[in-house]
């Protein structure tokens, strides 16, 4: 018996995860990343590269307000696109610091492609992690 | 929660174009600091003290600092982060770097379940997951990776287990440890079994009790237990195949 393998290499997988936006959420958001990214077979140095950014990401939105943290995740093999949105104040989105802060240096300094525009009018973040050569 | 501290990126560019002098270099590490410690606190909980994890992240940024090549034209930080995130990753693990991640997070299932019941037996109670991690010398997130997978069993069961005097099995051999990486190949399946099924199912295969002992531990005849099986089968061989 075996997890059925999606039809096509190329077919997206699409995960979402709505979280209170309280720190408490930032184990549930690494566990499901990490999960996320062992699906599409990234190695283990890349799963927590992609958690980590994550959780920075998450941690940067919820300094932002906002009751409700989401996060969609989108898989092929090797890769994972992620982006973190918040149901705070878009108008002040991006925040004029955000470039000079901690989370973004982490958060630029582990993922691939980040993205500062935001989601659907919503305040967020976007990127992504590729598998590096094994 | 803080974002506390900033890095002035203009005055790391000064102080690294001199860093050869020992102020200046001195300096310099104390500007990036901050960016060491955020990455130390992002593999907090996994057993391993704040101060060790500061430490270790302070001494990739060092590195990072002497093997930094300005030439290139990047800026020092980006560097730094994949240097002392890759230290920090390193002291957890030194030779998972190569290995794909499927096969050896069921390895760590493995040794997470068989931790688990190791400290329920030491400590007469559940574990917690940090406890778990300690033990089995795991990530918080392995751990918690067998504990979804693991947890059809309500806590209800578990205690009643002992109750029937059911030896606990632990997956140690050969044969065992290929059972429980089907078992976590079908999990997805079981979660969609109707609850009884479902944890007549854990006790019975994964418990590895026998049809009396799951009979007792549910309160059911065995006559019953022995119907529930098969229907079981049947729907996990249906939903593997189709």
């Amino acid at each position: 018996m075996s997890i059925p393998k999606p039809a096509s290499p190329s077919a997206a997988a699409v995960v979402r995860l709505t979280v209170p936006a309280d720190p408490e959420s930032l184990f549930v958001v690494r566990t499901v990343v990490a999960g996320i990214g062992a699906e599409a077979d990234l190695t283990i140095d890349d799963l927590d590269d992609l958690s980590i950014a994550a959780e920075e990401a998450t941690l940067t939105l919820m300094s932002h307000g906002g009751a409700e943290i989401e996060l969609a995740a989108t898989t092929v093999p090797g890769e994972v696109a992620i982006t973190v949105s918040s149901d705070g104040d878009a108008s002040a989105w991006p925040p004029a610091d955000l470039a000079s802060s901690i989370s973004w240096r982490v958060l630029t300094g582990l993922a691939d492609e980040v993205d500062l525009a935001g989601a659907n009018g919503r305040p967020g973040l976007s990127f992504r992690k590729r598998s590096g050569p094994r | 929660m803080s974002n506390a501290g900033r890095i002035d990126e203009q005055r790391v560019s000064e102080l690294l174009a001199r860093r050869s002098e020992a102020d200046a270099r001195e300096e310099l590490v104390r500007a990036c600091r901050p960016l060491a410690v955020r990455l130390a606190r992002r593999f907090r909980g996994r057993g391993e003290p704040a101060e060790d994890l500061v430490q270790i992240a302070m001494e990739g940024l060092v590195k990072a600092i002497d093997n930094f090549d300005r030439e290139r034209g990047r800026s020092l930080l980006p560097y730094a982060t994949a240097i002392i995130a890759g230290e920090l990753k390193h002291h957890f693990r030194d030779r998972a770097a190569t290995v794909r991640t499927p096969r050896r997070v069921r390895a760590r299932q493995a040794e997470a379940l068989q931790a688990i019941d190791r400290l329920s037996q030491q400590l007469g109670r559940s574990p917690t997951v940090a406890e778990v991690a300690r033990e089995a010398g795991l990530s918080e997130e392995a751990v918690l990776e067998a504990y979804s997978a693991s947890r059809f069993a309500s806590p209800a069961s578990i205690e009643e287990l002992s109750a029937v005097g059911g030896p606990v099995a632990v997956p140690d051999d050969q044969d065992d440890y290929r059972f429980v990486e089907d078992w976590m190949s079908v999990a997805p399946a079981l979660a969609s079994l109707p609850e009884r099924e479902r944890e007549i199912i854990y006790l019975r295969f994964y418990r590895e009790l026998n049809q009396k002992q799951v009979a007792a531990a549910l309160g059911l005849s065995q006559a019953h237990v022995s119907r529930l099986i098969s229907q079981a089968l049947r729907r996990l061989r249906g939903i593997a195949v189709g």
